[in-house]
């Protein structure tokens, strides 16, 4: 009598607790370089330092971000970067401008490389535009050259860049801002060539 | 008389199981450690409540001596936020403490902890007018003091090789350029002495000759004293020699000076550099991972997400909930 009691009551207290239930897969998803670039005709003779990016909180975390309405944002849930995605474009420009050839010497900051200018670089906005289906990616990147030998700032820049998914999920929106960040990382080679082809005269 | 005896242990152990249920409810709803308590005010401004709640625990020394009782968020007084504590009447509430809140990192609930001065002062007793308790002063928060220290030592930091990369700049290098020039030319007027000097030497060596020659024709008669003539006559010329060999050595000394110089000059600016390089990395490293851990704190704040994962609504596009 008294075990059934003890049982009933054990069973009763089991009916408070929920176990959590097994989850979809987590994928991870890699930001890639489309490959080669065409390379400058004369490298200009300099060493260029390009600093971490910065990145506010929100896009600390390898979640990608999506947005389903004006001035809010969301974390995919079962999707994941492999890397923080600052962190990826801050490697990606790097291998960029090492193709391009803008410079004759790139290294990251803090590597014990004297260096003759240092780009510096914050990520604005990283996220999938869900307001309509399918939607499209934005990437926001700001640039500033600075040259070091005398600490001046020689421009800043905004770069803006789109790219419409091709499916309305996680491996549509990680595609897609895989796409325009590597057009945004285009435009940035650009102008620096342009700024050091001015820095030559 | 079996049957009896069962209704007996069946009707105790119902009453047992009331009287644990009484206690639970009475201990639930904090009855038990009702105190006799006393209200304080506290106007949060500066830091986040973020994680305080009805019922949040504050702590003296980090010995809980009451709770909030309410809060309110001002209309009038723009980020402000009035916040009613109920504290133990035995907790010595000095004049000039001060409140500030803590957050568990795990959970993120936030408590309150108060601070009395180190120099202890006589206790808070007076309510200004319209209050409903004294008011205890907002202090500032722990991670608030860590994060501007952070900020203080990179700026210091910053600041420190800013000035060594001024005492190495292009200007002073070249005031020091200018001063190894000036040693140079003095070192070559030096040795543009040389050429005289020697032709000091010659002249003396050409009246010691002279004196010689003179000697000879007097050589019986002042022959002790042309000896003593020669004999200073070569002690000129050597002392001559000696001097010459000096400014050639200081010449030489001169110039491996300059050249140390250079080697030093580059050698600190360099090193100046690359450390300017690092402290700029370290610091900005520093600042992310600060944003980072309150982030990943935030998300604790909430562990039964943790447990049962993301609510339908939150789901992405193209995802769905198993």
């Amino acid at each position: 009598m008294n075990g059934a009691l003890l049982l009933g009551a054990a069973l009763l207290l089991a009916a408070c607790v929920r176990l959590p239930t097994p989850g979809q897969p987590i994928t991870y998803h890699v930001l890639t370089d489309p490959g080669p670039v065409p390379a400058s005709p004369a490298a200009h003779p300099s060493t260029l330092l390009v600093r971490e990016m910065e990145a506010p909180a929100l896009y600390q975390v390898t979640n990608p971000v999506f947005s389903r309405s004006a001035g809010t944002r969301a974390y995919y849930q079962y999707a994941r970067f492999s890397e923080p995605p600052a962190k990826r474009l801050t490697w990606l420009i790097r291998q960029r401008l090492e193709a391009a050839r803008v410079f004759r010497t790139v290294a990251p900051l803090g590597g014990s490389v004297r260096g003759d200018y240092q780009l510096n670089t914050r990520l604005i906005d990283f996220y999938h535009d869900a307001a309509n289906v399918p939607g499209e990616a934005l990437v926001l990147l700001e640039a500033e050259l600075v040259r070091r030998s005398d600490a001046r700032l020689i421009e800043r820049r905004i770069f803006v860049a789109r790219a419409p998914l091709d499916q309305a999920d996680a491996q549509g929106a990680t595609d897609a801002l895989g796409r325009a960040a590597n057009t945004a990382i285009d435009e940035l080679t650009l102008w620096l060539a342009r700024l050091m082809a001015n820095e030559s005269r | 008389m079996e049957s009896e005896a069962r209704y007996v242990w069946v009707g105790a152990a119902i009453l047992a199981l009331v009287l644990i249920l009484a206690g639970g409810v009475y201990w639930l709803s904090g009855a038990a450690e009702r105190l006799p308590t006393k209200r304080y005010v506290v106007y949060f401004q500066n830091q986040s409540l973020e994680g305080l709640q009805i019922g949040s625990p504050v702590r003296m020394q980090g010995i809980r001596v009451g709770r909030v009782e309410d809060y309110t968020i001002l209309t009038d007084r723009p980020r402000t936020v009035r916040v009613v504590l109920e504290i133990d009447r035995r907790a010595p509430v000095l004049q000039g403490i001060q409140a500030e809140i803590s957050r568990n990192l795990l959970t993120g609930l936030a408590a309150i902890d108060l601070t009395n001065p180190a120099d202890g002062k006589a206790p808070l007793t007076d309510a200004p007018a319209g209050e409903i308790g004294p008011v205890i002063a907002e202090g500032e928060a722990d991670l608030s003091r860590m994060a501007a220290l952070v900020e203080d030592l990179g700026r210091t930091g910053y600041e420190s090789l800013a000035r060594l990369n001024r005492l190495l700049s292009d200007d002073n290098q070249k005031a020091f350029a200018a001063t190894l020039r000036n040693l140079q030319t003095l070192s070559g007027t030096l040795e543009a002495s040389i050429p005289e000097l020697n032709a000091t030497l010659v002249a003396a060596r050409g009246a010691a000759e002279q004196v010689r020659a003179s000697g000879a024709a007097f050589d019986t008669a002042v022959r002790d004293g042309g000896r003593r003539l020669g004999r200073v006559a070569e002690q000129a010329e050597q002392t001559l020699s000696e001097a010459d060999q000096t400014l050639r050595d200081t010449r030489a000394a001169l110039a491996r000076l300059e050249q140390e110089l250079t080697g030093v000059s580059t050698s600190l600016r360099l090193s100046a550099e690359l450390a300017s390089q690092e402290v700029e990395a370290t610091g900005l490293a520093l600042r992310q991972a600060s944003e980072a851990l309150q982030a990943a704190g935030r998300g604790f704040a909430e562990p039964l997400r943790l447990l049962h994962g993301p609510q339908r609504e939150e789901l992405g596009p193209g995802e769905v909930r198993p």
